[in-house]
């Protein structure tokens, strides 16, 4: 299984670990705007490859949890690559349409802290 | 006035101020990651409206894309306590115009007018500041 994309936590928004108990991530890659950042799971990124966007299958590990993709907006990937930038809505509820910037995931993430890595892997 | 009235006034107005401030954030939070899951689509308006009866209310999100005037994601917190989240609301989802139809409870139709309302105010407001550039 490949890592195609890579990054380093650099922070998390304050308002973050209520939205992860709600089961939505938010990541933004630096820099990012204050009010987002509240929100947010700020991030570096170390490693993109420049054609491979999220796909269903796919593996999106933060630190020591791991969730598996199951469907992706029509813009996530470009937001990624652009922006560091998506959303992780977690075991959503079945009439939830995926939205165009949103990943759908079963599991669920762990709130990170600093430092921790973020990795996107290519499903088996 | 009575002390223990008083008193009692006195917990129920921070209270109150309290709850006010929790739904806040969570009307925050929640505009805050449905505009985060348009970003970089064009064309499309995040409104909300509010809706309320003597005990109960309710808080519509609405995303309208303007090339189309159609509802494209809608979601709501209804309910009285700090505990009611935006929940998605699929049978919002279409055309913006007629989406006061497709509502059941009161001030779920009154949520949904006023967020109506809000969209063509801002629309309009965009289509003229697009004019005078």
């Amino acid at each position: 299984m490949t890592t195609y994309y890579r990054s380093e936590v650099t922070s998390i928004g304050t308002d973050a670990t209520e939205m992860f108990e709600g089961g939505v991530v938010i990541f933004f890659g630096e820099p990012c705007p204050a009010e987002l950042a509240e929100v947010s799971v700020v991030h570096t990124v170390a490693h993109h490859h420049p054609q491979r966007d999220p796909r269903p299958g796919d593996v999106l590990r933060v630190g020591g949890s791991e969730v598996t993709i199951t469907e992706v907006g029509e813009i996530a990937g470009h937001n990624l690559r652009t922006l560091g930038h998506f959303v992780v809505y977690s075991d959503p509820e079945d009439s939830q349409k995926v939205l165009p910037g949103a990943i759908h995931a079963e599991g669920t993430l762990s709130l990170p802290n600093a430092g921790v890595t973020i990795e996107l892997i290519e499903g088996s | 006035m009575d002390t223990g009235f008083a008193l009692l006034l006195m917990a129920a107005l921070v209270l109150s101020v309290v709850f006010s401030l929790l739904q806040q954030r969570t009307y925050s939070r929640a505009t805050k990651r449905l505009g985060t899951s348009f970003l970089g689509v064009k064309d499309h308006f995040l409104v909300s409206g509010r809706g309320k009866s003597f005990l109960r209310g309710a808080i519509v999100l609405l995303v309208v894309d303007a090339s189309t005037s159609r509802i494209v994601a809608a979601e709501a917190m209804v309910g009285s306590t700090v505990m009611a989240h935006f929940k998605p609301r699929p049978e919002l989802i279409g055309d913006l115009d007629t989406a006061v139809l497709r509502t059941k409870e009161k001030m779920m139709t009154a949520a949904v007018d006023y967020a109506t309302k809000q969209y063509w105010v801002t629309y309009k407001r965009n289509v003229a500041a697009a004019a005078r550039k």
